[in-house]
C-alpha cells in the first residue's frame, strides 16, 4: 500500500475507534438483531409440547355422538362447551371451538347439510396450524358421512370423487422460510450500510465540518490518495460490522431449536469463504457509495439527511426481494444488492454456491467500487470544493 | 521564495482577483494588506494550491503550482484561514500526521514533532487530546502541524484571528524566528499594528488588484500620511475611487 494511503489510513482507524457513534453503532448492530430475533423465535414458540393433543370445545356435543367419536379417533380432545351468542375468544385451553346448530342431528337424519361454525385463533402460526388441523378433521368427516350416505343408496362412492388429488411440494422453500430467510440476508447485507455511516460521514463531510480540509489538501498527498486511504478506513469498520454481524447471527442462528427455525443454515466450508470474500467486495463498494454522499454534505447533520435517503435503497431492494421475487424481471437478480442477497441465500440455505449469482454480485461490487470512489476523487479535488474549505 | 505573477481567478461572473503579482523573498516576511473581500485569502489558496489562478502563474522555489502541485506543496506549509483539529487525536499525533504525510517517517518524525513542540512551547499539551483547547492552543497546534517538516516556505491566512494578545505575541516572536532561519514568510492580515511591526514588504490589495507594495516605511512616505493605517486607506481609496490598476512601487 501507498504510504499516503496507509498514513490517512491510519489515523483515520485511530480517530474512530475513539469515536463513541461509531462504535455503538456496530455494537447495537450486531447484537442488537439477535436479541430481536431470539424474541420473534420466542413468540413464534410453541409453549406446548409437540405430543399434546389439540383440544376441541364442541357447543351442542350431545347431538353428535359420530362427529365427536370421529375426532377422538382423529387425537382431538373433545370438550363440551355452551356459548351465548357469536364467541369472542376460544374456551380456556382449547384450540378450537365448534358450535353446532340446534337441527344439527335431525339435518343429519334428513340427509341435508347441516351448517357448522369452527372458530379458531390465528395470533400465532402455532395456534392457526392447530385450528387448520381441527377444520381439517371435520372437512374429513363430512367426507365420511357423504361416503356412507352415498353406499346407504346404492351409489358408488367413485362418482363423487372422480379426482384424487396428491400433492406434493417441490418448492425449495417454503413462503415463511423463503421470508425469514431472505430477512436473515438483508439484514447480513444492510450490516455495512449501517456499521459505516457514522465514519463515512465523519470522514469527509466531519472533515468539511470542522474545517480541516483546507489543511489537508494543502499537504503533498493527491485527492486520490486521501480518498482511497479514507475509503479503506470505511470498508474496513464495514467488513469487521458485516463479518461480526454474519458470526454472531449463525451462532444464535444454531442455537434455536431446529423444529422451531423456519429454515435450515446449510453452508460449507468453501461456501461460507466465498461468501466472506463476495461481502469484502460489498463492503467495498458500500465505502465508496458512502463516502460519495459524504463527500456532497458540508456537514455531519447534512451528511445524515442524504445517509438516511440512501438507507431507503437497500431497504427496498430487500423487502422487494423478499415479498416480490417471483414478480421480479430475471436481469433484477444480477443488479447490485439483489444479487448478492441471491448469492448468500443460495449458499446459506442452500448449500449450494450458484456461480453466475455469486460472480455478478463480485463484479457489480468492483464496478460500483471504482465508479463511485472516481466520483469521489472528482469532488474531492475540485475548486469548488476547496473553494469552500 | 514565492513568485506571483499577473494571476486572477474568476468564480462563475465574480472576479475574486483580477492582477496580483509580487514576490515573496527568502529571509523576509510579506505581509497581503487589504480590506475583507479584496482578495487576500483568494491569492494564498493559489499558492497552496487549492486553487487554480484562471490566468497568471504561481512559482514556488521556481516550481510552478498548478502544473506540480505536489512538488510545489511538498515546499510550503501552509496555516489556512479556518484550521480545524481532529478533536480525538492527542497534539502529538495531529502533528505527527502531519510529519507523515509531508514525507517523515519513524525517527525523523518523532524528532521533528518534539522540535516544533519546543519552538511552539507546546510540551505541557503534546500528550492531551485536542478537544476543548483554547483558540490559542489550537493556532499552536494548526502552526505546528504546517511547518513540522520546516519548509523553506510558509504561507499564513489571517494568523492572528481570533488570538489574545499573549497568543499573538507568541506567533510574532514565531515568525520573526522563522525569518531569522531563512524561511520565507508569507501571510495575509487586515491588522496594521501587527503588519507594521512584522512586515518587511507590505503588498496593499483592493479589489482583487495589488495597488502599492513595498516596505511599511515607504510606503508610508509615499502616501505622505503618518502612519501605516492612514497610507492603506489613503493609498486603496485613491486605487478604487479613480478604478486604477496600475501599480505603485515604492
Amino acid at each position: 500500500m501507498n504510504r499516503a494511503i496507509f498514513t490517512v489510513y491510519r489515523k483515520e482507524m485511530k480517530d474512530m475507534l475513539r469515536d463513541k457513534r461509531a462504535l455503538i453503532a456496530i455494537v447495537s448492530y450486531v447484537f442488537g438483531f439477535p436479541l430481536m430475533f431470539a424474541f420473534l423465535f420466542y413468540l413464534m414458540s410453541d409453549d406446548r409440547a409437540p405430543d399434546v393433543k389439540s383440544a376441541v370445545a364442541i357447543d351442542g356435543m350431545a347431538q353428535a355422538p359420530g362427529l365427536v367419536a370421529f375426532m377422538e379417533r382423529e387425537g382431538f380432545v373433545v370438550t363440551s362447551v355452551e356459548t351465548d351468542g357469536v364467541p369472542t375468544s376460544l374456551p380456556t385451553g382449547m384450540d378450537a371451538l365448534v358450535v353446532l346448530p340446534d337441527d344439527y342431528a335431525e339435518r343429519l337424519k334428513e340427509g341435508r347439510s347441516a351448517r357448522v361454525w369452527l372458530y379458531v385463533n390465528d395470533t400465532s402460526k402455532t395456534t392457526s396450524e392447530r385450528g387448520m388441523k381441527v377444520s381439517g378433521a371435520l372437512m374429513a368427516y363430512s367426507q365420511q358421512v357423504a361416503s356412507v350416505r352415498l353406499v346407504a343408496r346404492g351409489v358408488p362412492t367413485g362418482l363423487m370423487a372422480p379426482l384424487q388429488v396428491v400433492s406434493a411440494d417441490v418448492s425449495k422453500a417454503s413462503f415463511i422460510n423463503k421470508v425469514m430467510g431472505n430477512m436473515v440476508m438483508l439484514l447480513f447485507t444492510l450490516a455495512p450500510f449501517v456499521v459505516g455511516l457514522s465514519v463515512a460521514l465523519d470522514a469527509l463531510a466531519g472533515e468539511r465540518e470542522r474545517q480541516s480540509l483546507a489543511s489537508l489538501m494543502a499537504l503533498p498527498v493527491s485527492g486520490a490518495n486521501i480518498t482511497l486511504g479514507k475509503w479503506a478506513m470505511v470498508a474496513s469498520f464495514g467488513l469487521i460490522g458485516t463479518l461480526a454481524t454474519m458470526t454472531i447471527n449463525l451462532i444464535s442462528i444454531s442455537f434455536i431449536p431446529a423444529d422451531i427455525l423456519p429454515f435450515a443454515i446449510k453452508v460449507t466450508a468453501p461456501g461460507l469463504m466465498l461468501a466472506i470474500f463476495q461481502m469484502v467486495t460489498f463492503c467495498m463498494f458500500v465505502a465508496s457509495l458512502q463516502l460519495v454522499v459524504s463527500i456532497h454534505a458540508k456537514s455531519f447533520k447534512e451528511g445524515q439527511t442524504y445517509m438516511s435517503m440512501m438507507m431507503m435503497v437497500p431497504a427496498i431492494v430487500g423487502y422487494a426481494k423478499i415479498y416480490g421475487d417471483s414478480k421480479l424481471p430475471d436481469f433484477v437478480h444480477y443488479l447490485p444488492i439483489f444479487s448478492d442477497m441471491e448469492s448468500l441465500g443460495s449458499i446459506f440455505f442452500s448449500g449450494v454456491v450458484d456461480m453466475k449469482l455469486t460472480l455478478a454480485a463480485i463484479a457489480a461490487g468492483l464496478v460500483g467500487t471504482a465508479l463511485c470512489l472516481t466520483l469521489t476523487v472528482k469532488r474531492l479535488t475540485s475548486e469548488h470544493m476547496l473553494a469552500d474549505a | 521564495m514565492i513568485r506571483i505573477d499577473g494571476i486572477a481567478k474568476n468564480f462563475g461572473e465574480v472576479q475574486a482577483v483580477r492582477d496580483v503579482s509580487f514576490t515573496a523573498e527568502d529571509g523576509m516576511i510579506t505581509t497581503l494588506l487589504g480590506a475583507n473581500g479584496s482578495g487576500k485569502s483568494t491569492t494564498l489558496r493559489a499558492v497552496a494550491g487549492l486553487l487554480k489562478p484562471t490566468k497568471g502563474t504561481v512559482t514556488v522555489d521556481g516550481i510552478d503550482v498548478t502544473r506540480e502541485p505536489l512538488k510545489a506543496q511538498a515546499r510550503l506549509g501552509v496555516f489556512p484561514d479556518q484550521f480545524g483539529l481532529y478533536t480525538r487525536l492527542t497534539t502529538r499525533e495531529h502533528i505527527g500526521y502531519f510529519a507523515e504525510l509531508q514525507g517523515l517517517a519513524g525517527a525523523a518524525r518523532d524528532q521533528a514533532v518534539e522540535e516544533v513542540t519546543r519552538l511552539l512551547h507546546m510540551e505541557d499539551i503534546l500528550d492531551r487530546r485536542t478537544e476543548g483547547f483554547s483558540q490559542g492552543q489550537r493556532m499552536k497546534v494548526a502552526l505546528a502541524g504546517a511547518i513540522v517538516h520546516r519548509p523553506k516556505n510558509i504561507v499564513l491566512d489571517e494568523p492572528t484571528r481570533g488570538l489574545d494578545v499573549m497568543s499573538i505575541r507568541l506567533l510574532r516572536e514565531i515568525l520573526l524566528s522563522l525569518k531569522a532561519e531563512g524561511h520565507c514568510v508569507l501571510l495575509s492580515s487586515h491588522v496594521m499594528a501587527e503588519v507594521e511591526v512584522l512586515s518587511d514588504h507590505v503588498v496593499m490589495v483592493a479589489d482583487g488588484v495589488v495597488c502599492a507594495d513595498g516596505t511599511p516605511k515607504s510606503l508610508v512616505e509615499q502616501s505622505g500620511q503618518p502612519n501605516l493605517e492612514e497610507a492603506f486607506v489613503s493609498l486603496t481609496t485613491a486605487a478604487t475611487s479613480t478604478g486604477k490598476t496600475e501599480r505603485n512601487v515604492a
